[in-house]
């Protein structure tokens, strides 16, 4: 039998598939202006025709999400079901392709300052959005392990695309060992419960929603074996990797430090979304309860608010400070995966959108201030940088503010709505930790607004200037959205919960 | 009561925000005076002319039905909770339109004289036409909260007006002061709307389905408790902007502001909100009958009170501020007594002559080089005939002159306190003892200030000089120079007369609108303000009918009382200071004792400062601040802030970077979710199958038995 394949349905897909070749092979064609004197070799690209193409793709590609789905409300599938297109999975692929697109703009000042060639490493963000893309439309378990590597792959090059320094490189191979190990953890995972759903249906399928029936009908019957079980665990577990979730997280701080700036911005926001929206997909509803994930999923999360804002504190380097803050606000996603109505799920897709810009306004700040051969990296780096620079120390205390979730901004509203629909689903002292690990966060996100505008700037600053005008884009979108969302929330939370009730309409 | 659409109301709440807005954002900048003053000028005079063109539209609709609607935005949608930000214009919100349109438009007009020359020329401006947009917002929002946005909203134009010379440190004082003294009123206020909430529902007090509605359709079904409580907290945020005991401490120290300000704000407009709430939220107040008995005490208190402060001051401005304080008191007394539409009428004809004599009293203030101290006044008749004539109308009026405007709505609440069912004699004898001292001390007012011999400043005194007892002395540093040190006192300019003349001539006749029942022998006529008002309070007039039962001679008894009364605090004024230049502080010398208590304002805010304000910031210092705040809430985040240090430094310990630590790590902890999934017995373990494993037989049965289900 040929299988239904309907490709209309892959549009986005196939365009950042498209874009990424097309940048590949543009790039051996591109005039390269030769580096003076500079060890660190050509400028690669000189008129941005790599970042056009890049930018484009992604545009097309969300601009068919935004347009060109047409009248269907409904779920559509394709591939024998291996593919779906609704509006959940629609919802978090505008997220992730927005967040894409301000990392790629930031990664356009990050190459410039470094003088890498910009052809694969635009490429490599092409193919790992894809690999999101895919992921948030997965509905077979062997759709879910091919997206998640689609998108893991390229991230490991991606974080040692420093090849030079050690930081770099340690990052990459530390990203790809821990992350192959995950991969495997989940893969047994899968197999298991593959197996399990061959043995109580007598029909051995794939497909996540076999799988979920499976487990229900056992569970209820009370039938459910361990290796069920255990594979729930260690399907989950894989992908609390991705999540950076306690204690799966240690990857997280020196791949983070180590990886390109823009890189880790992009990381930190991008594919901790489409991971909560991937644990909502399989894990949300009453399969939780039934693989008694529940309880560990409560842990997990309330670990990894606790330690992910305490271990921030310490953090003299702010790239590393906001590596471990993303964990804890991988924690506060966590919180809403739990409470996986649709007010839940709502809030956990909410949530990323505030976070993805509210965090890449900070590290907009960081790359701003960054020049040729000049990192900033520590807080010393940003010494009395407020009031030399006011409207970039504003820029860094609305983000700073925002994550701490401050009131009005986009983070407050993120963390308000996961609480509410926690607390509705009774999670009560999962939320009182939530609140107090927030209230330890705001010790740290006032370290760099102290830093900036309290303290004297070393002798011989100076303003930063000749940033490259997608550096000033991503800042100024970034935060513009950070204060938008949070003046008016309530178009975006409807549209989240419209987008929620589709998931859970389908369960 | 369906209301009909209206577009301009938008507008009219429109043009001072706009005027506001322009004068504050670019004023500085322009620089020029000219367009400063136009604008902000034009800002209230369009409103003044559409809001004529809104009374006439009402006028024009079926009595009953009289009511115009507009609703601008949906506000808060919460739950249950909705709330739009609705605008509301029936024939009580209409009156009170005209008063803050057409007074607030002649004293901008005023302004443009007084306040020449000023620094801050454009802020004026500013504040002023906040102040305008704010106070439209409380009389014209269809519901409480966009009232309380107003209230709050006309709360800070006040702060502003009053610090406006905030180089003075006792200027800035004074502004806080009003602030802080409000709050306490505003959380009364807070608290009765939220009981309001409760019990109705909703926080409409008009139309269909409103507060006043439903409780004129059945009150039974409302527990009277409560009723009486929300009444209460409702009133209690009357007295902090309508200046009432205990809560009017502000409202002296508050003409520190410019003398427009204190004529517009502090006399015509703003401190009548609590008044014009009552009349709003007539059916509630009319169906609390233990809170309207305390409203009428509290009035008839505060008007004898406030006026016996008056009778002793030498400030002209703290006179006619105690002088405000004590015709809210009478206000308040009508509101108690449930003569609604008569406290709205001498609402209305005191901001007439009210206005008139702060506006009279700037005149003169301006003429005499910011001198407020009558003391060195006199004889002014001479060298400023208009304000003379302006304000000694006012006076007359004020003092209840037969048919002058305060006469007309005066008498009525004298008459109302003895003869409504809710009044008392006890409480007519109080105001009425207020109203021999206001007589008593507005003839002063004209003897030391208009009549008599020019006395004039003393060598070296005036400008900027400190003067004993003087504690709210005008800006003469700022504001006074262009006057000129010497030569005698001129009259003011046309912008300054022509508002006089206008509001005089209305304290003359604008009591005419509201001719007591008993020199027409019909209960109301046809174009009155009574008749007017009647479809607004219609339900809460019941009772009043009865009180006219009274016979007609009592009446007319009690009004030669009060008149005479009036003449007779003339006539004392004419005995102590005809001729007698310098016993304007007789009182000191008669009767040292009773003088002391009075000067010093009966020693309120000594009382106030020692029984309050110092055990507060005391407690506020050594206990909350150096013991809850440094000791147990700054103990408790230290404490939080140690234990998470120490957590990230031990636990910092396992994150060294080495990458099989970070596997282990990993691995560790997927091994301890599998011994807690095994101790909480969600996964069992059969051990007999392990062994069978080790004793050969099928491995996969073994494996599969290994992990025995549930």
């Amino acid at each position: 039998m040929i299988p239904s394949m309907d490709f209309g349905l892959m549009v986005p897909e196939l365009l950042l598939i498209a874009a990424g070749i097309v940048v590949l092979l543009a790039d051996a064609f591109l005039p390269r202006e030769a580096g003076k004197d500079d060890p660190r070799g050509d400028v690669n690209d000189p008129r941005g025709i790599n970042l056009g193409i890049t930018l484009v793709g992604l545009l097309a590609a969300g601009a068919f999400i935004a347009f060109g789905r047409g009248d269907v409300t409904g779920a559509q599938e394709t591939f024998e079901g291996l593919f779906i297109v609704d509006r959940f999975g629609d919802a978090f692929k505008m997220v992730a392709l927005l967040g894409t697109i301000l990392g790629v703009l930031l990664s356009d000042g990050w190459l410039r300052n470094q003088r890498l060639p910009t052809g694969a490493f635009y490429a490599l963000i092409l193919f790992a959005t894809t690999g999101m893309l895919y992921l948030l439309s997965a509905t077979d378990m062997v759709m879910v392990f091919v997206g998640l590597e689609l998108m893991s792959i390229p991230l490991y090059c991606l974080a040692a695309a420093l090849r030079w320094e050690d930081r770099s490189v340690e990052a990459g191979v530390k990203y790809l060992v821990l992350g192959s190990f995950a991969t495997a953890v989940m893969l047994m995972g899968f197999a298991l419960l593959y197996g399990f759903v061959g043995i109580y249906t007598g029909e051995a399928t794939t497909r996540l929603d076999a799988v979920v029936t499976a487990v229900n009908a056992a569970s209820a019957a009370g039938e459910l074996p361990g290796f069920a079980l255990l594979g729930g665990v260690l399907a989950m577990i894989g992908l609390l990797f991705k999540m950076s979730a306690v204690p799966f997280h240690m990857w997280t701080p020196d791949v983070y430090e180590g990886s390109p700036t823009s890189i880790t911005a992009w990381m930190s926001v991008s594919v901790k979304a489409v991971t909560a929206a991937v644990l909502l997909r399989i894990f949300g509803g009453e399969v939780l309860d039934a693989l008694h994930l529940e309880g560990i999923l409560w842990v997990v999360a309330a670990l990894t608010m606790f330690l992910g804002n305490t271990m921030a504190l310490t953090q003299d380097n702010v790239k590393r400070m906001l590596a471990y803050s993303s964990v804890a606000h991988g924690g506060y996603m966590l919180v809403g995966v739990l409470a996986a109505s649709s007010a839940g799920s709502a809030a956990v897709l909410f949530y990323a959108a505030a976070y993805t810009f509210g965090n890449m306004a900070a590290f907009a700040v960081l790359i701003y201030l960054s020049r040729v051969g000049y990192e900033v990296e520590t807080f010393d780096d940003l010494k009395g940088l407020g009031t030399k620079m006011p409207l970039v120390g504003a820029v860094m205390g609305i983000s700073m503010l925002s994550l701490m979730g401050i009131p009005p901004l986009a983070g407050f509203f993120g963390k308000f709505a996961i609480f509410r629909a926690a607390v509705t689903e009774g999670y009560v002292w999962l939320t009182v930790i939530g609140l107090l690990t927030s209230a330890i966060s705001v010790a740290y996100y006032l370290r760099p607004i102290v830093v900036m505008f309290m303290s004297d700037a070393p002798a011989g600053t100076a303003k930063a200037t000749g940033q490259a005008w997608t550096v000033r884009v991503a800042l100024v979108a970034a935060v513009l959205v950070t204060v938008g969302l949070g003046l008016m929330p309530g178009g975006t939370l409807d549209w989240a919960l419209e987008s929620a009730q589709a998931l859970v309409a389908g369960r | 009561m369906h209301a009909e659409h209206t577009s301009l109301l938008a507008v009219v709440i429109a043009l001072p925000l706009l005027g506001a807005l322009f004068n504050g954002l670019t004023g500085r900048k322009l620089k020029n005076d000219t367009l400063v003053h136009s604008v902000a000028l034009a800002a209230v005079a369009i409103p003044a002319v559409l809001a004529w063109v809104l009374f006439f539209q009402l006028l024009g609709m079926d009595e009953h039905g009289r009511a115009l609607h507009q609703t601008l935005f949906p506000w808060i949608h919460v739950g249950s909770f909705q709330i739009d930000f609705g605008l509301w214009l029936d024939p009580l919100s209409a009156v009170m339109l005209l008063i803050i349109t057409n007074v607030g438009a002649l004293i901008h007009l005023y302004s443009i004289g007084y306040m020449k020359g000023d620094g801050s020329y454009y802020r004026y401006f500013a504040y002023l036409n906040l102040f305008i947009f704010a106070m439209l917002c409380l009389v014209l929002g269809d519901n409480l909260v966009v009232l309380f946005l107003g209230w709050e909203g006309v709360g800070l134009a006040s702060y502003l007006l009053i610090g406006f010379w905030f180089e003075d440190r006792a200027n800035a004082k004074a502004g806080k002061k009003a602030f802080i003294t409000n709050r306490v009123g505003d959380f009364g206020f807070a608290l009765g709307m939220f009981a309001l909430f409760v019990m109705f529902g909703t926080l409409t007090p008009v139309g269909d389905g409103g507060i006043n509605a439903q409780l004129a359709a059945n009150a039974g079904a409302f527990d009277s408790t409560w009723i009486e409580v929300a009444a209460l907290l409702l009133f209690v945020g009357a007295c902090g902007k309508s200046a009432q005991i205990p809560l009017y401490v502000w409202l002296p120290d508050a003409m520190a502001g410019p003398t427009p300000v204190s004529a517009l704000i502090h006399a015509a407009t703003m401190v009548t909100a609590g008044v014009y709430m009552i009349a709003r939220l007539n059916g509630l107040f009319f169906a609390a009958e233990f809170a309207s008995s305390i409203i009428l005490y509290v009035g008839a208190f505060t008007a004898l009170f406030a006026a016996t402060i008056g009778l002793v001051q030498n400030d002209i401005k703290k006179v006619l501020a105690y002088s405000t304080v004590s015709q809210l008191g009478f206000m308040f007394t009508a509101m108690g007594a449930g003569a609604y539409a008569i406290g709205v009428f001498h609402l209305m004809t005191h901001a007439f002559f009210k206005a008139c004599l702060f506006l009279g009293s700037g005149s003169v203030i301006a003429a005499m080089h910011h001198e407020q101290d009558m003391r060195y006044y006199g004889g002014l008749r001479k060298f400023m005939p208009i304000t003379h004539l302006t304000f000694l109308a006012a006076t007359l009026a004020i003092a209840g002159f037969p048919f002058m405007a305060g006469f007309m709505s005066k008498d009525e609440i004298l008459w109302w306190a003895f003869a409504s069912e809710r009044g008392s004699t006890f409480a007519y004898i109080l105001v009425l003892l207020a109203a021999f001292c206001t007589a008593f001390y507005m003839f002063r007012i004209m003897w030391m200030t208009f009549w008599g011999e020019h006395r004039g400043a003393p060598e070296g005194h005036g400008h900027g000089d400190e003067h004993e007892g003087d504690d709210s002395h005008d800006h003469a540093d700022d504001h006074g120079h262009g006057h000129g040190h010497h030569g005698d006192p001129v009259e003011s300019p046309w912008t300054m007369t022509v508002p006089l003349i206008v509001l005089g001539a209305l304290s003359v006749v604008g009591g005419l609108l509201s001719i007591p029942p008993i020199f027409t022998g019909h209960e109301t006529i046809h174009f009155s303000l009574h008749h007017w008002l009647h479809p607004v309070l219609a339900n809460s007039e019941v009772h009043l009918a009865e009180a006219y039962a009274h016979s007609g001679a009592l009446e007319w008894g009690l009004m030669a009382l009060s008149v005479s009364v009036g003449f007779a605090a003339f006539l004392a004024t004419y005995l102590l200071y005809k001729g007698k230049d310098k016993l304007y502080d007789i009182f000191s010398a008669k009767t040292p004792g009773l003088h002391n208590v009075l000067w010093n304002k009966w020693f309120v805010d000594e009382i106030y400062e020692g029984a309050l304000i110092n055990p507060l910031v005391l407690f506020s210092r050594e206990g909350l601040w150096r013991i809850v705040d440094e000791v147990v809430i700054d103990g408790i985040v230290n404490l939080v802030a140690d234990m998470g240090k120490i957590t990230a430094i031990n636990v910092g310990r396992l994150h060294s970077g080495d990458l099989r630590a970070s596997a282990g790590v990993m691995v560790l902890g997927l091994a301890l979710i599998m011994v807690a999934a095994v101790a909480f017995g969600i996964i069992e373990v059969d051990l007999s199958a392990i062994t069978s494993l080790f004793e050969g037989g099928d491995a996969s049965d073994g494996v599969s038995s290994l992990m025995g289900g549930e």
